[in-house]
């Protein structure tokens, strides 16, 4: 048997694609590019960063084509006007928050859509001391751009620890330990997933934070190894 | 709305139709004498503090809606570009009705009362 298949319009050219298929599928297939930040093909994707929304059918909102499915006989641009607004002016909010400095992705998207890195005076930044609490990753939260990989993938997308949580709320949200406590003292096994998917170097190896920083070998052997248990010679 | 405009009856489909939204249902009646940037700020203040931070038009959007409003008696320059932007994107792109309609008032009040985003006569 045939699977079942759907016609739509994508940016003005007839195309088919599977019944079920998102949005975002449906562009790939046609080589049209969908830019993405908080997906990755790893986790769920939640639709939180709205950078992939498309129109469809001129609606009251655009979708989100990480997560919307394809409809049968729908108009869809990728590239409108509101298309466009919506994304440049998400890229400058989000620079105007957030240290986006080891974050190159983002980088040429701001230079994609126009987006102006000075959009936004005077904006409060979301601004983090770096956590230095384990020997094994370092956490900038001043870079975190709240895509939620890492708390996916710390819980039911890979690892099922539920070591990260998120604290707060709108503006102020972080992701954290509960209750703040020291990542040693929390269930993270240090696997090392939510640094694999981090976007922005938000999350980094220590070692690779140490010889940034310059740190000599011993230095760089001293802080990223635990001490020793038991009986010390 | 202005007073000429509050004969509609009260049903989503008309407010919508006059330019309006239902919300709740409540009705908030300002005489002349009110600061109408002031409300606009109070409102803001709201849907900063009650966005939930999930999606980043609202959360980032709130924030940087808030920002303009504190300051919409000495705007910066490109500030009412700026609001309407953050506005139609938080309107267009967010992910719940939040985000959805947190600039909603700014939105009308940019096009019902542009005299205040304006600065010695001339859009800020």
């Amino acid at each position: 048997m045939k699977p079942e298949t759907i016609n739509l319009t994508l940016d003005g050219e007839e195309i088919t694609v599977p019944k079920g298929a998102t949005l975002l599928e449906a562009a790939q297939a046609a080589g049209v590019d969908i830019p993405l930040i908080c997906y990755h093909e790893a986790t769920t994707p939640n639709g939180l960063c709205r950078i992939c929304v498309v129109d469809v059918n001129k609606g009251r909102v655009l979708q989100p084509a990480c997560i919307a499915e394809c409809q049968p006989d729908a108009k869809v641009e990728t590239r409108s006007e509101r298309v466009e607004r919506s994304r440049r002016t998400i890229l400058e909010m989000l620079n105007a928050s957030v240290n986006l400095e080891q974050a190159p992705e983002i980088q040429q998207m701001m230079s994609d859509y126009q987006a102006d890195d000075q959009r936004f005076p005077q904006a409060k930044r979301r601004e983090a001391e770096v956590i230095d609490d384990n020997p094994f990753y370092m956490r900038d939260y001043g870079q975190c751009i709240l895509c939620w990989r890492c708390v996916q993938v710390c819980a039911e997308d890979a690892q099922f620890t539920f070591a990260l949580t998120l604290n707060h709320r709108g503006y102020e949200t972080e992701v954290a330990t509960a209750f703040d406590i020291p990542m040693t003292d929390s269930p993270c096994v240090f696997c090392g997933q939510c640094v694999g998917v981090c976007p922005t170097g938000a999350l980094k190896p220590k070692l690779e934070w140490g010889l940034e920083q310059g740190w000599t070998d011993d230095e760089l052997r001293q802080r990223t190894r635990r001490k020793k248990r038991g009986k010390s010679s | 709305m202005r007073p000429d405009e509050i004969d509609v009856p009260l049903t989503f489909e008309d407010l919508r139709a006059a330019g309006s939204t239902f919300g709740s249902g409540a009705v908030m009646v300002f005489n002349q004498s009110a600061d109408l940037r002031d409300v606009l700020k109070r409102i803001g203040r709201f849907f900063q503090h009650e966005s939930c931070g999930k999606c980043f038009p609202c959360q980032l959007g709130t924030q940087r809606q808030v920002e303009i409003l504190e300051r919409l008696e000495s705007p910066a320059v490109g500030d009412s570009g700026r609001l309407y932007d953050v506005g139609m994107t938080m309107t267009e792109a967010s992910l719940c009705g939040l985000g959805q309609t947190a600039a909603m008032a700014v939105l009308s009040a940019m096009k019902q009362f542009p005299h205040l985003f304006e600065v010695n006569g001339r859009r800020a």
